[in-house]
């Protein structure tokens, strides 16, 4: 073992056994948890989406015709090319997690977070260096006095500087010989779960929810019986301030812009249900209101009656965070969220519900084909 | 003083024991093997079934083991002169189910009278867990705060995190989906197991205290001659440590042993760390003190580690542990490999060191006592 070079050997039992979670029922073939199952086990912190922008390549319809923007945004394009209208949708392809900021002379890791999440989700646990050679195997130690009891005074006092990374190795060349570089992303070793019932869990559901939801669209769209211009967009950046959609707003003119990534709810025993409470399980939701933007109302009730139109449930409300299309009208596009609810936002354990997904997917095609 | 002589020595030990090669790349990969497979199963004090199992599995098929009321596993090899007991625990720090709300939330009590650190229960919101009901594992999640809701006011994390703030999602929405999932009260819970590699045979993950000590007998027993034992030699795995040495206070009674060898991860004291480093070799307690530890075996430990050309590591182990359950009964020594960041879901340890523990133990189990 010693001096050879390897990939960071990794088990995750009881994380993507199936065997192990007995209450859970397996992913149907192509059902909408069997695609984001790919997509989230694939890591993407935060300008490092190229291995996510990989699998949704693979993930395309055969008719589908990719393009990547120079800011590293994945596009398709469908139905005609003078349209009715110039629909927009966007996901994000990235995800929160660290970047390795330094080497130390001690081999630990320096690290800056990419996006906003509770740092103390990460101390003692194990984590994954995603090197250009090959996943490396870290631990985040925990805060040096954290088996005393002045560690329970400041609980949450584990941020910044205080967070490193620790590869089992005691000088930068020896770090530098893993192969593990500065700019490196990191993540939790990452393995989608299926709950009880019909509900999932992982890491970066928001917003690879999003972007199954675009692709089940996209596998159900018959591109000719289109009359809008429809373009997809897998988007790069989100979480470290809507970059990738900026690019795409200076270059993309689109009439609607329809963002569709999570919608934080309170339906948790730890949230206050005075706002944000959308319930998992009952449905999409319009993301009316959030921290960047305020949806023309007309807008809200055209989905809202699109999506009774068609069957499906849908719920609105007011959650907060930004999305991808808060960047567009500026440029003269309204901006118009769609959502699914999800708890615990950017932690090891977002949940999902698969209904609302299977029909968030079939919103994004209805609206699609019928706006 | 004597401790920072002892100690610059065994670091220039260290440095040649590794710069030897002393350890095969194949058998240190077999031990990590065992570190790995260990560590993925989770076992809640009174409830080692899992931890059990994998041991069966991975013992040599003349193995045949006996277990007792309190989930003790134990096999002896010959028959013959003064025994050997070699015992390390299986169980961990975990929790058990309390309570179900009406809206189909798990309630936690956490299981466990060592110290833990104090933000042990926080180590596990906003984790991925696992139920182990008697029908298999569910599949769970500690319930954390969104950061949007809170972003700019971390109030909910702001103070410390306890076992009964936690609430665990299987997905289940009322107490009758609760019961259809097969999660029951008393059911125990622990953290998804996570392992890692380091570099280096370092291996991260959950409960490496004590499957560091349950790999290394394994290790032994999967390499023993029982014709080059030198009297009867016991392996036993023993149950409930972590509530006080259950386990082995009932193995105490029940086996008669001249030297104990209580194998488990160094006390860290209050800091989290021990004195000694993964990487620098076995840890073994130095003789006398509270626990009374056994000059003759530290003796007999020192001389077989030289004629390995071993490092030892004097460490101060917690009191209250298995070896209490063998004190005014027989010679006891506590023994095992030092562990980083205990009580957090990423312990550290190497996997040298548990082979060197497990190739001390076999030359112990060799030697004339």
């Amino acid at each position: 073992m010693k001096g050879r070079r390897r990939c960071a050997v990794v088990v995750c039992a009881g994380l993507a056994l199936g065997g192990e979670t007995m209450a859970a029922r397996p992913a149907r073939e192509g059902g909408s948890f069997s695609i984001l199952e790919t997509l989230i086990n694939t890591p993407g912190v935060s300008t490092r989406e190229q291995a996510v922008r990989d699998r949704i390549r693979a993930l395309l319809p055969s008719w589908a015709k990719a393009d990547v923007d120079a800011k590293g945004n994945l596009l398709v394009a469908t139905g005609p090319e003078h349209g009715a209208r110039t629909l927009l949708f966007i996901a994000h392809m990235d995800e929160t997690g660290y970047l390795v900021k330094a080497i130390r002379d001690d081999g630990s890791l320096e690290v800056r977070p990419a996006g906003g999440f509770f740092e103390t989700l990460y101390e003692g646990q194990v984590v994954l260096v995603h090197a250009a050679k090959g996943d490396v195997g870290g631990v985040v130690p925990p805060r040096p006095n954290y088996f005393e009891a002045a560690a329970a005074e400041a609980p949450s006092a584990f941020a910044g500087d205080a967070v490193r990374v620790e590869l089992g190795v005691a000088s930068r060349q020896a770090a530098e010989a893993l192969g593990v570089a500065a700019g490196d992303p990191i993540t939790i070793p990452k393995a989608f779960r299926r709950l009880y019932g019909s509900f999932g869990s992982g890491r970066a559901v928001d917003d690879r929810a999003g972007c199954t939801a675009l692709l089940l669209a996209l596998r159900g769209l018959e591109p000719k019986t289109l009359r809008n211009r429809v373009m997809f967009a897998f988007s790069v950046e989100e979480e470290i301030g809507l970059n990738g959609a900026q690019a795409l707003a200076q270059s993309v003119h689109p009439d609607l812009a329809i963002a569709v990534d999570t919608f934080v709810s309170s339906d948790s025993p730890l949230e206050r249900d005075a706002f944000a409470h959308a319930v998992l399980g009952k449905g999409p939701v319009v993301r009316a209101i959030d921290s960047s933007n305020i949806t023309d109302p007309a807008i809200i009730d055209r989905v809202l009656s699109l999506a009774r139109q068609g069957g499906l449930p849908i719920q609105y409300g007011l959650t907060r965070g930004g999305n991808d299309g808060s960047v567009f009208p500026e440029f003269g596009a309204p901006d118009l969220a769609l959502s699914w609810p999800t708890v615990h936002s950017h932690s090891p354990v977002e949940v999902i519900h698969e209904r609302d997904l299977d029909n968030l997917g079939a919103l994004v095609r209805l609206i699609a084909e019928r706006w | 003083m004597r401790r920072r002589v002892f100690m610059t020595g065994i670091a220039l030990l260290a440095a040649a024991w590794c710069g030897t090669g002393f350890a095969g790349a194949g058998q240190v990969e077999d031990v990590a093997a065992l570190m790995r497979a260990l560590s993925s199963v989770g076992g809640v004090a009174g409830h080692e079934g899992q931890v059990r199992a994998a041991i069966r599995k991975a013992a040599p098929s003349w193995a045949s083991f006996e277990e007792d009321n309190l989930g003790n596993l134990t096999v002896t090899v010959g028959s013959a002169g003064t025994g050997l007991l070699l015992v390390a625990h299986m169980d961990e720090p975990g929790y058990v189910v309390t309570g179900i709300t009406d809206r189909g939330y798990l309630k936690l009590q956490r299981l466990c009278r060592q110290p833990l650190p104090p933000l042990f229960d926080q180590f596990h919101i906003g984790q991925p867990l696992l139920v182990q009901t008697r029908r298999g594992a569910v599949a769970a999640v500690a319930v954390v705060p969104s950061t949007h809701l809170w972003r700019g006011n971390a109030a909910p994390l702001n103070r410390q995190v306890l076992d009964e703030d936690l609430f665990v999602d299987i997905g289940a929405r009322s107490p009758e989906e609760v019961g259809a999932a097969g999660v029951a009260l008393l059911d125990p819970v622990v953290i998804a197991r996570r392992v890692v590699d380091l570099a280096a045979g370092k291996i991260a993950g959950p409960a490496m205290d004590d499957r560091t000590g349950c790999a290394a007998l394994l290790w032994l027993l999967q390499t023993l001659e029982p014709s080059k034992l030198r009297g009867t030699l016991t392996v036993a795995f023993s149950s409930q440590e972590v509530m006080g040495g259950r386990g082995a206070a009932r193995l105490g009674n029940r086996l008669h042993a001249g030297d104990v060898l209580v194998i488990d991860a160094p006390s860290t004291g209050t800091t989290g760390r021990t004195a000694a480093v993964p990487g620098g070799g076995p840890a073994v307690s130095a003789p006398g003190g509270k626990d009374d530890y056994s000059q003759r075996l530290y003796n007999l430990a020192a001389e077989r580690a030289a004629g390995l050309q071993m490092p030892l590591q004097n460490v101060v182990f917690a009191p209250g542990g298995d070896q209490s359950g063998f004190q005014g009964k027989a010679q006891v020594l506590a023994m095992g490999v030092p562990v980083l960041y205990p009580g957090t879901p990423g312990e550290v340890a190497d996997a040298h060191d548990v082979l060197a523990l497990a190739q001390l133990l076999k030359a112990i189990a060799e030697a004339e006592r």
